[in-house]
């Protein structure tokens, strides 16, 4: 069988060919084939009907290795950033792009596979193909080759990694022993030995606060391709944040209540999320002194998201400085000088991890009366029984 | 007075390694001290102890490695995990795995302590 008959109406273009076809469609063709990203067109069964100059430069493929074949199927083998296969029909991004009739909000980072079998790292837009009475008529993937960008960032990363360990250490072992002195467990101290202990003790924990945001921003900024997007489970994750958690608010003698839906789960970088998360409810933990802290996390059916709902009876914050919490560097001035030092980035990166997910983030809260963050993102249902990763 | 509880600590920090195994003391268990993930791996399954604080970033074999290994063999005894908080990918990893908590650091010697009595089922 020919892949003309198989899609009567919905031939390939190949270049030679394209006199036949509508001048008007020529003409963008040609254009289509200069510009310098990967483009290639499907009809609604993803099958390829346009594959430019680029596509063929990016991957390897010629136009007439690919044109009729199904997409990523046969030709692109696309996985997330952890290898898991997204092909599958339902975790295909054209697939969905083409039910919903929308397009991908924001490029998404895949591997594929190139003719001579490297993984390429290409930054992938989506959108679906409408005829002009509105028809879905097929879909439109859009590539380039970001492996190098994504390589620099991985060295980017483990280098603030071994950064972090290295600085940490010897953090960690000032910190213990000054605990260990102040806490009288290695002797009686006088008032004065305490009091420039205790000093020295402040002044590490200032270093050690500024140290951790100076890491945190430093692996944040400027990685937006080293995002790992892999399907993710959201319920796991957080139940794993609040085991983690349960500790820090049972010290403080907080309750630490959850209720998490089972099974929610979305397209994201699973580090980046627990660090957004870990923000938020740290943060609840940090400036809460009595009540507790509530973690949730619940599916919205009619906008297909996930929302998790972080709430604190803590001192609340004033209407008028409840956009500032989000940017970079702001601290509220009630918590100036008290022993939780910062330099205020921490909201700042949940804001911009939820954002980079296609998500949102809102706040409701008043002094006296705690402080309710709700993250808005663009998820799933998962059954365990839907194919393991 | 029952027989102290055995607590593995497996840092390849000597200065936080003696600082853990001192408090330990302080707080009535008797700490066995290891400073590479080999040496871990071995007095988890030799040595008969009640728990583990477990580092991530040692040498020979890491953390998660370790943990993987002492799970595979049938030991579900209590372990904490310690590592640094630019690292939640590995932090998740080993929850997974079964670590029953993780602390990061710096982290507090009391805290630590309180960690490793509810790992435990002291508290």
């Amino acid at each position: 069988m020919t892949k003309n008959n198989r899609n009567p109406g919905k031939q390939p273009f190949p270049r030679e060919n394209r006199q036949e076809i509508p001048a008007e469609v020529s003409l963008l063709a040609q254009v289509l084939d200069q510009v310098s990203d990967g483009i290639y067109i499907t009809d609604t069964e993803r099958n390829i009907v346009f594959w430019n100059q680029a596509a063929e430069k990016i991957t390897g493929y010629s136009q007439d290795e690919v044109l009729g074949k199904r997409c990523a199927d046969d030709i692109l083998k696309h996985t997330d950033m952890a290898g898991n296969e997204l092909c599958g029909k339902e975790l295909c991004p054209l697939h969905r792009a083409m039910q919903t009739g929308e397009p991908l909000q924001s490029p998404l980072t895949v591997k594929a596979l190139q003719k001579d079998g490297r993984r390429l790292v290409m930054e992938v837009s989506i959108t679906p193909l409408r005829s002009p009475s509105g028809d879905i008529i097929g879909g439109i993937e859009i590539f380039r080759d970001v492996s190098a960008r994504a390589e620099l960032e991985e060295k980017k990363a483990r280098f603030f990694s071994s950064l972090s360990h290295e600085l940490k250490t010897p953090l960690s072992n000032m910190q213990g022993y000054l605990d260990l002195l102040l806490a009288e467990d290695a002797g009686p101290l006088n008032d004065t030995q305490r009091e420039f202990l205790t000093t020295a003790y402040r002044e590490e924990q200032k270093l050690s606060s500024f140290i951790d945001e100076l890491l945190e921003m430093g692996r944040f900024e400027g990685t937006e391709y080293s995002y790992r997007q892999e399907i993710l489970d959201l319920s796991g994750l957080l139940s794993n944040l609040a085991r983690g958690i349960k500790a820090a608010a049972a010290k403080k003698a907080l309750r630490l209540e959850t209720d998490l839906a089972p099974n929610l789960a979305l397209f994201g970088d699973k580090d980046r999320l627990m660090q957004a998360f870990s923000n938020l409810v740290g943060n609840a933990v940090k400036y809460t002194e009595a009540g507790e802290v509530n973690l949730k996390a619940s599916f919205d059916r009619h906008s297909d998201q996930v929302v998790v709902e972080v709430a604190d009876t803590g001192p609340g914050i004033p209407e008028e400085e409840q956009e500032k919490i989000f940017e970079m560097f702001y601290r509220l001035d009630h918590h100036q000088g008290e022993g939780t030092a910062g330099t205020g980035v921490g909201l700042y990166i949940v804001k911009r991890v939820i954002s980079n997910h296609d998500g949102r983030i809102t706040i409701q809260s008043a002094p006296g009366a705690g402080s309710t963050f709700r993250v808005y993102l663009p998820g799933f249902i998962k059954h365990p029984e839907e194919g393991q990763s | 007075m029952a027989e102290p509880k055995k607590i593995l600590v497996a840092e390849d920090d000597p200065g936080l390694n003696r600082l853990i195994s001192f408090k330990l003391s302080r707080e009535g268990y008797l700490p066995f001290s290891v400073f590479d993930g080999k040496a871990a791996l071995q007095a988890a399954l030799e040595e008969d102890v009640d728990a583990v604080i477990l580092d991530i970033m040692m040498p020979f074999l890491d953390g998660i490695q370790v943990l993987k290994k002492i799970r595979a063999a049938g030991l579900h005894l209590p372990v904490i995990i310690l590592s640094v908080k630019s690292r939640e990918d590995d932090l998740h990893q080993a929850l997974e795995l079964g670590a029953n908590d993780y602390m990061t650091k710096p982290f507090q010697p009391d805290e630590l302590i309180a960690h490793l009595k509810q790992a435990l089922g002291e508290t």
